[in-house]
């Protein structure tokens, strides 16, 4: 529907966020952020004020910018929302999304009381399909510490479901 | 890749596009750069920003240029009409004679409902994508226009009614308010603000003191130049131009809901919001046809009133996905088609034979419904459907498989589906209360096996599946 974007080896700072801003939303709503759009912008807000060395690392930058300010507010919030009730069971809707709620609540409720840093992994290997090196990257840990995430958060969500 | 990964990717996929994209989020970038104070120039960039940035989201605008007179716009009474009501109205206290309520679309869905007698707007949303998200407040809009001292924000929350507040710039506290009538799945919040105030926040605070949700008022669009003529189109749609004005930026009753760039050679571009669709294409397309699941709608094109020779369109949503859409000359002559199935490619890659429909599914909310048999590399045969496949336990374990909840107009259906063993010969479900609902099977063209599959009310407590396998042999009951 859309034109493609020109290809260029180092986007710019419009391009990139035209390209990218819909998928840091997106990643700080699956990484639990109660308003991911204040986290997506900030993230390029800040990006747009630093200069990197590399400029081709700015994708990685925003990556690594979501996950910390995500963990950051959650980390805020935690203490505010200690008395906070549980959620009602949603109602039911007859929206597409809806019926892939259905299908999907199960795992969706197990992947969220996942520690934050399993749920970090999986987010980032199954929804942004990184490696273990561009994971380890986001998430300021090692290599060896992704892996050993992923392998217990898919180690409890299969005992789980 | 096994079960429970693919599963993940499909389950994170689906929940990703439950969080709104901002028309305004370029807007609020710049001006937290600006605020941060360190120069840096600002690239032309409208147009890629606008790929992004031509998204659906709520968002509030505080000026907005005149509104149009709608008092005549079928589009309107189109968007709310054919619901059923879910409990009483909620009438709020503003001189625009603002009214919601909850109803159940045609197809079952749950839609919170709006309508606006000055000037006069009104439209329906489906919940369903505020009830999958992490969210526990919706903004859904207000009323104010250009110019207005007072108004009133407005929105749904879930769980227990909460405390509304705003704080102002002078630091005082306004109080909100909520109410549920009866019958109502949840509750419709209000909070009456003045322009001067500067309201930035709209915080929900429970009982005991703890804040439960903060919604931000987001930044302005740009306003017209004053001399730029705004075009109004169908539904109480605005379109003006912004951002230069390389850009159009599409609102209603105060929110924006979409900005696309104008091309020189205006590539079609079509943004679906509130329960239109509109965009901009080039001054050749003198009409727009929009194709969905369930049939065709179409509509003629504006010319754009800024001498660009470009042309903007608006008409109301499908009931349905939508599949392609196409410009038309004056003549008839189909000029352009862009086609925008739903990426089913993601579940089909591996697909055996040809998909069959799920009997009964055409009339379902985000149906019909497909199954087929497909070979996963490294797992074996899988039974897919529309929404993800699930791995294929045809042997003696009995029936397990995938669930698909519909909502028919005649009620909310449970479909069930599955590989069918070699020699099933039934497969029917058992009710707690003894009734039971037989299933069928189908051999999809191409596939070696079967499937079956079952429908069932969705209030329905089932509590076994019973497979006959016509060998003389009682039904075997499989509990659920």
């Amino acid at each position: 529907m859309e034109s493609p974007t020109v290809a260029r080896e180092t986007p710019s700072f419009a391009e990139l966020f035209a390209s990218q801003y819909a998928a840091m939303v997106r990643l700080a709503g699956l990484l639990g952020a109660d308003d991911p759009e204040d986290i997506a912008q900030e993230a390029f807000a800040r990006l747009h004020r630093r200069t990197l060395r590399d400029a081709g690392s700015s994708l990685a930058y925003l990556r690594s910018t979501v996950c910390n300010l995500t963990r950051n507010r959650i980390r805020h919030l935690r203490i505010a929302r200690l008395r906070r009730p549980e959620p009602p069971e949603p109602v039911p809707s007859g929206e597409h999304q809806a019926l892939v709620a259905e299908q999907h609540r199960e795992l969706l409720g197990a992947l969220d009381r996942l520690p934050r840093r399993q749920r970090e992994a999986l987010v980032l290997r199954y929804w942004l399909d990184l490696s273990e090196r561009e994971i380890a990257e986001a998430m300021g840990v090692s290599a060896g510490s992704v892996k050993t995430h992923m392998s217990r958060a898919l180690a409890t969500l299969r005992g789980t479901l | 890749m096994n079960d429970i990964e693919e599963r993940l990717r499909a389950a994170l996929h689906a929940r990703a596009q439950t969080y709104d994209i901002s028309p305004g989020a370029w807007h609020e970038v710049r001006r937290r750069t600006e605020r941060g104070g360190r120069a840096r120039l600002w690239l032309p960039a409208a147009l890629a920003v606008a790929v992004a940035a031509a998204l659906v989201a709520p968002a509030v605008s505080r000026t907005d240029p005149p509104r149009p007179d709608a008092a005549a716009d079928p589009v309107i009474d189109q968007l709310t009409a054919g619901s059923s009501p879910l409990g009483g109205p909620v009438t709020l206290d503003d001189p625009s004679g603002v009214e919601l309520w909850f109803a159940r679309g045609r197809q079952g869905e749950v839609e919170v409902c709006f309508r606006i007698d000055r000037p006069r707007s009104g439209g329906c949303r489906i919940t369903a994508g505020f009830e999958l998200s992490s969210q526990q407040a919706l903004y859904m809009g207000t009323t104010e226009v250009a110019g207005a001292e007072e108004f009133v924000d407005y929105g749904v929350f879930r769980g227990e009614p909460a405390t509304v507040t705003a704080l102002t710039r002078d630091g005082s506290v306004v109080e909100g308010s909520m109410e549920q009538p009866p019958g109502a799945p949840m509750p419709i919040w209000s909070i009456p603000l003045k322009a001067a105030d500067q309201v930035g926040e709209i915080r929900f605070t429970g009982a005991e003191g703890g804040q439960l949700a903060v919604l931000r008022r987001a930044s302005l669009p740009d306003p017209p130049a004053p001399a730029d003529p705004a075009l109004t189109l169908p539904g109480g749609l605005l379109a003006y131009r912004a951002e230069g004005p390389e850009d159009v930026l599409f609102t209603r009753r105060g929110m924006p809901l979409g900005r696309t760039p104008l091309d020189p050679v205006q590539t079609p571009r079509l943004i679906p919001g509130e329960g239109l669709l509109f965009g901009v294409v080039s001054g050749a397309t003198a009409h727009v046809t929009v194709t969905f699941h369930d049939g065709e709608k179409g509509v003629d094109t504006v010319p754009d009133p800024w001498g660009l020779g470009l042309a903007l369109f608006a008409l109301p949503d499908g009931e349905t996905a939508m599949t392609s859409w196409a410009g038309l000359d004056a003549s008839g002559t189909e000029l352009w088609r862009v086609r925008t199935e739903v990426d089913e490619e993601y579940f089909t890659r591996w697909r055996i034979g040809e998909p069959v429909t799920v009997p009964g599914s055409e009339g379902s909310v985000g149906g019909p419904f497909r199954l087929w048999w497909a070979d996963v590399p490294g797992q074996g045969r899988q039974v897919c459907g529309t929404l993800g496949c699930v791995p294929s336990s045809q042997d003696a374990l009995g029936p397990s498989g995938a669930r698909i909840t519909t909502y028919l107009p005649e009620g909310a259906e449970v479909t069930r589906y599955g590989a069918a063993g070699e020699g099933w010969t039934s497969v029917t479900a058992v009710a707690a209360d003894g009734r039971r609902f037989p299933g069928s099977f189908v051999r999809p063209p191409g596939a070696a096996y079967r499937l079956w599959f079952l429908r069932y009310p969705r209030d329905a407590r089932i509590a076994a599946i019973a497979v006959g396998h016509g060998d003389g042999e009682k039904e075997r009951l499989h509990p659920q």
